[in-house]
């Protein structure tokens, strides 16, 4: 039932006899590829409640190894669409498959076996209170059954991997939310999975804390070649840690892609909106109330200049003042790291002369960077 | 007091320490597992069996509304066949039973309702069976509500038992009505009072205890 694995020597998922050891080997990557095609979920109407449609349709490639990341606001269904992935939800249409496992095939032990090579962490942590830190992080391992020396010894090289080695025999009530966060990682790493789901996990944590989870997870990722799948409702998120991102609005996938790529050119307004909270494109609330599609009595002219790949760092700004003789004010703008790659973000105000303004776009692609008018400003 | 009333209390005291703690095991081994599936057998839940819980439901909650002296003399059957008598000490523990059953039931189940939902799904993602869900999820954390909810039951039942001496029961409330009240003995009715307080204050004192004991929400750092 495994027969598309790409990993010819991976251990078939839901094979939940074979020893977890013989899998993890550093230099391979055994994350796996996970497939959404065609998920339709609905909630049935419920007394005055109209039905709900929480996905449309959704179809998705996850590739294996990747950090992938579905972006959307509160209600757009990506807890829902990552919850299909160990069968939490049920999908009313369409299939999720696993390596070539379809997951709504899955029934009780079946299912079970499968959940154990996919770790959860959530954005509320739930952490048992009633147990210490080591017997949380022991927890799966003791629901698959493995022997008790087996789980110590699992068990205290995942702590010394989260850097919780002096919280070991503590409560989760004596711990930071960073803290209660490690160790959920940690839990959800214990059974050795090939895909790791994140359910907003760094959502209730303050930016350096955050930071640094994201920071652990890409590590892991690194290390183990898990697939993690994340949901969030935040861009800088995708930004920090994410190759490929999926931005689903209404229950539908509206933008999917290479995450440098969508960065560089959002075509959804969703999207446009998501990058610009995170790469300073945004323009400033006092020019944004003035700008007016109409260039008839303006006197400058607002464009965004995006910087990319090779040309981020290129010093187009000076050469455009200097080759044609423009005053260039720069409202807005950020110059970052986006998966790994240089990305600015430049939004200018120009003099108001259609020559101009075609001079400066026209110079902006001959030094392959992207210049769009935003509008005019009297 | 005489030597003589003295041996009396010590004697009830000792039938009513035996009959609560007999009637409050049994009544836990019966109610525990009643509990967990009041509270995991509703609609979408870990064991669903919406039909059997409403039915079982209906009658924990008749059983509890039956007030305890009609509960008492109404079972004397149920209790000859369960414990060859229905006079006396031992004979008494069946009723207790009876009404602590129920009891313990709800206060299992409330407890376990109060575990966050958040939790049962974390160890479905685990691959948890259901029953794993329970032991190993469910019951460690509502443990401090449970015992809470079973130093309760106790300090009910030692209320509960002053009333089987209607059948021989015997036991502290027992000897009150018999010698402080219908033998005119304030002072038996006194101490006995006296030591049904202390009784109940050291049931709660340990009960409050192990729950802080178990319980690791709280701590400070």
């Amino acid at each position: 039932m495994n027969a598309l694995t790409p990993f010819p020597d991976a251990v078939p998922l839901a094979a939940a006899s074979s020893p977890p050891d013989q899998r993890e080997d550093a230099s391979r990557p055994h994350g796996a590829a996970i497939a959404f095609s065609g998920i339709t979920k609905r909630f049935a109407a419920t007394g005055a409640a109209a039905e709900v449609v929480a996905l449309d349709d959704v179809t998705l490639d996850v590739a294996p190894g990747s950090i992938t990341g579905i972006i959307g606001r509160s209600g757009a269904g990506k807890s829902t669409l990552l919850r299909t992935i160990n069968g939490l939800d049920r999908p009313t249409a369409g299939t999720v498959r696993i390596d070539g496992l379809d997951v709504g095939a899955l029934d009780g032990a079946d299912l079970r076996a499968l959940r154990r090579e996919i770790g959860m962490i959530f954005q509320h942590f739930a952490l048992l209170s009633s147990r210490t830190v080591f017997d949380n992080i022991a927890l799966p391992l003791e629901l698959a059954g493995m022997p008790r020396d087996e789980i110590t010894q699992r068990v205290d090289e995942l702590i010394e991997l989260v850097g919780l080695t002096d919280k070991r025999g503590r409560y989760p009530a004596e711990l930071s939310g960073g803290q209660k966060q490690r160790v959920g990682i940690a839990r959800a790493l214990a059974t050795r999975p090939r895909v790791l789901l994140s359910d907003e996990a760094t959502s209730a944590l303050d930016p350096e804390t955050t930071h640094s989870i994201l920071a652990l997870l890409k590590r892991i990722n690194a290390l183990t070649g898990v697939t993690i799948v994340l949901i969030t409702h935040e861009m800088q998120v995708i930004k920090a840690i994410c190759d490929r991102v999926a931005v689903i609005e209404a229950g539908r996938i509206i933008e999917a892609g290479d995450v440098y790529e969508v960065f560089a050119r959002p075509q959804a307004e969703t999207t446009r909106n998501f990058v610009a909270s995170v790469t300073g494109a945004a323009l400033p609330e006092a020019i944004a109330a003035r700008l007016r599609p109409d260039p008839e009595g303006a006197s400058q002219t607002v464009l965004r200049i995006v910087f990319t790949g090779e040309n981020a760092t290129a010093p187009v700004i000076s050469r455009l003042s200097r080759s044609l003789d423009v005053d260039v004010t720069v409202l807005a703008g950020q110059v970052d790291a986006i998966a790994g790659k240089p990305f600015g973000n430049l939004i200018v105000a120009i003099p108001a002369r259609p020559d101009v303004v075609d001079a400066v776009v026209a110079l902006a692609g001959a030094h392959g960077l992207q210049a769009e008018v935003l509008g005019h400003v009297a | 007091m005489s030597p003589e009333i003295a041996r009396l209390l010590v004697e009830a005291l000792g039938q009513t320490l035996y009959m609560v703690a007999a009637a409050g095991l049994i009544g836990t081994a019966l109610g525990l597992p009643l509990g967990v599936f009041l509270a995991t057998s509703g609609r979408g839940e870990l064991f669903e069996a919406v039909a059997l819980n409403r039915v079982l439901g209906l009658i924990v909650n008749a059983t509890r509304s039956t007030p305890f002296i009609i509960l008492v003399v109404a079972i004397i059957p149920f209790t000859r066949l369960v414990a060859g008598t229905s006079i006396g000490t031992t004979a008494a523990i069946v009723p207790l039973t009876v009404a602590a059953t129920p009891f313990i039931a709800r206060i299992i189940e409330a407890a376990i309702r109060e575990v966050d939902a958040g939790l049962i799904e974390a160890s479905r993602a685990m691959g948890a069976t259901p029953l794993q869900i329970v032991r190993k999820v469910l019951l460690p954390e509502a443990l401090p509500a449970i015992v809470l909810g079973l130093t309760l039951t106790a300090v009910s039942l030692i209320g509960y038992s002053a009333m089987v001496g209607a059948v021989g029961g015997g036991g502290l409330g027992d000897l009150g009505i018999r010698f402080g009240y219908q033998r005119f003995m304030p002072e038996v009715m006194a101490a006995v009072v006296i030591v049904l307080i202390a009784l109940v204050q050291a049931v709660q004192s340990l009960g409050d205890w192990i729950a802080r004991r178990v319980n690791k929400r709280l701590r400070s750092a």
